[in-house]
């Protein structure tokens, strides 16, 4: 059998195992092993099998090394969520917004980009702002689809806004830069936040009565809401902009910000013993679950490497003489498929050692397709039937029904599209600042 | 046996999160020092790849016990009768990888003893990154082996957790 139909069997079988709800890590160990072994023999594969965990270890220096950058973001993240800014946030932004029609959904995505800039994860986003923005949007009167709707769609900036765990994980596998995947993702960011308050602002127009007026804040309550926000100022000016100004490395920033994090709580009386342990052991359980996947993709990865895959489909490509755009289009519709069944990281463990070949190929930037690939998985994130915000909302408001939530995003989705369109024809809004800050 | 094994859970959770707070401080004071007064920490890297490789293998037992990996669970949905069957088809198969690694895993670390190995810096002896890992594999297989003979996964503490749903990464 050749290698390319190894490699054909592989992927087939790594698909059926997932279908049979074995985990995405055991299903890329088996097919890429079985892979390796029908390729190259079972010695090689069990001694390359054998190997791949002990590069997540310090036998292994530098590779390793690397890594302690996810559980330190995750952990940032999970403090700062337990630490009572999510509050503050929202009462700032709704200091800004108050007057307005829709100002509480507005408010809602505006806290929820300030805290992304702190936080890596729409997960913890979406679940920190729900909790505070939801209930106050009920007492008003807000329609439900649009206030959990809101939330859902404004958790995934935590993953485009910097720092954010995907481009983290994008940069392991692409071996580009964090602190330029990072400053790509910057305006992009802030576009899709300016996007959805557009959406709010239309709905207001349109169906005014889904948001009614809430009593405008005076002068005084509004400049007290806003001064609150120095903490998250502060943790941004470590985690993010320290990066560039050349203080830390990505890893010491998340370091440095994370004990900043917890100073800051326990200062405030915002963060307990417990609070903080609870926040240590999310960190563990979900760098754990992460890390497991990682060494599956290794493996699988290595097959796919082996198989020259991604080389056969890069000539394709160029022999077919298919336009870049169209590619694209259908790197689009591959991760809109994949979006159905398959979560954000595992996809993108998957698929970009297939196709960062092909994109660059194209004459496309590594760092640009990274940024493409985190608005892509915050368009995951939302579309139904695997929207996982969406999930994440709906457990914390139980009575609310999951195809209300999915509808209440819709609106929202559409901003989502108008940036991935964005993108493509104008690389610059994810390659200036990068150029810039360099 | 719920009891012992949320025990060892529990303590082997504990160690990975006291890991995670090494790591952080750590590199937080070799910032520091570095900064103020020109002395950073000797062989903090080290240090924390020492204590990454804790966080991860102390912590990835769990997953298995608790059933947290990530999985695709539409067929849940298609055939509910097959919940239980898939579920042990699923520890079958974990039981089968872990099993492997943790056999093949044993070798290298012994030719690393042999070979008496160090780190650069702090001239630890390699064998000390790599026992974590594979004492973390060996454990994760044994909850594997427990979810395989109780058929079910909701038999560890699904109660540490605060709030957040699993099955997600982002």
């Amino acid at each position: 059998m050749s290698v390319g139909a190894i490699g054909l069997l592989a992927v087939l079988g790594l698909l059926a195992l997932m279908m049979l709800r074995v985990p995405i890590a055991i299903a890329l160990i088996i097919s890429g092993t079985l892979g390796y072994a029908g390729a190259q023999g079972w010695p090689i594969a069990l001694k390359t099998l054998a190997a791949v965990p002990y590069e997540l270890t310090g036998a292994n220096p530098g590779a390793a090394y690397s890594f302690s950058v996810v559980p330190l973001f995750i952990f940032m993240g999970a403090v700062a969520s337990r630490a009572n800014m999510s509050r503050e946030l929202f009462e700032a932004a709704n200091a800004i917004f108050s007057g307005v029609r829709g100002a509480l959904a507005a408010a809602t995505i505006g806290s929820c980009a300030a805290f992304a800039a702190i936080c890596g994860s729409s997960i913890a986003t979406a679940a920190t702002f729900s909790k505070v923005a939801i209930p106050e949007m009920r007492r008003y009167g807000y329609d439900i689809e649009l206030a959990t709707g809101a939330v859902a769609s404004a958790g995934t900036l935590g993953i485009l806004i910097p720092p954010s765990l995907i481009l983290v994980i994008y940069s392991l596998v692409a071996e580009e830069s964090i602190a330029q995947l990072f400053a790509a993702a910057m305006i992009p960011g802030i576009l899709l936040a300016l996007g959805y308050i557009v959406v709010i602002a239309i709905l207001a127009r349109l169906k005014p009565h889904l948001m009614p007026i809430t009593p405008s804040l005076p002068l005084r309550q509004r400049i007290r809401a806003l001064s609150g926000t120095w903490k998250l100022a502060l943790l941004f000016l470590l985690a993010v902009v320290g990066i560039y100004a050349g203080w830390f490395s990505p890893t010491e920033a998340a370091a440095v910000a994370s004990f900043a994090a917890i100073a800051i709580g326990f200062a405030t009386r915002a963060l307990t013993w417990r609070g903080l342990w609870a926040a240590g052991l999310e960190t563990v359980q979900t760098t754990a679950m992460l890390f497991i996947i990682v060494i599956g993709a290794f493996i699988f990865s290595r097959l796919i490497v082996l198989t020259q895959f991604p080389l056969t489909l890069t000539v394709w490509v160029k022999e077919m003489g298919l336009a870049p755009w169209m590619v694209i289009l259908a790197i689009v519709a591959l991760y809109l498929l994949l979006g159905t069944f398959l979560e954000e990281v595992s996809t993108l463990l998957i698929t970009v050692p297939v196709l960062l070949p092909v994109i660059k190929g194209l004459g496309y930037d590594p760092v640009w397709f990274g940024v493409f690939v985190t608005v892509m998985s915050t368009v995951g994130l939302i579309s139904p039937p695997v929207g996982l915000t969406v999930f994440v909302v709906q457990s914390q408001n139980p009575d609310v029904p999951l195809q209300k939530i999915f509808r209440g995003v819709m609106p929202f989705l559409y901003a989502d599209c108008v940036l991935l369109a964005a993108l493509v024809v104008f690389p610059g809004l994810a390659m200036w600042l990068p150029g810039v800050l360099k | 046996m719920r009891t012992l094994l949320r025990m060892v859970l529990r303590g082997l959770d504990g160690i990975a999160v006291l890991a995670l707070l090494a790591m952080m401080l750590t590199t937080t004071t070799d910032v520091v020092l570095r900064k103020l007064i020109n002395k950073p920490v000797t062989g903090a890297t080290e240090l924390v790849e020492l204590a990454l490789g804790v966080a991860f293998f102390f912590a990835a037992p769990g997953v298995f016990a608790r059933g947290a990996n990530i999985a695709v669970d539409m067929i849940d949905a298609w055939l509910p009768s097959w919940r239980n069957a898939l579920t042990r088809l699923s520890a079958l198969l974990a039981i089968l990888t872990l099993g492997l690694l943790a056999w093949h895993m044993w070798k290298p670390m012994l030719d690393i003893i042999s070979y008496g190995d160090t780190s650069a810096d702090l001239q630890i002896p390699k064998i000390w990154f790599m026992a974590p890992a594979w004492f973390g594999i060996a454990v994760a297989l044994l909850m594997a082996v427990y979810v395989l003979l109780a058929g079910e996964i909701d038999a560890v503490a699904k109660d540490d957790a605060d709030g957040l749903p699993r099955g997600s990464l982002t």
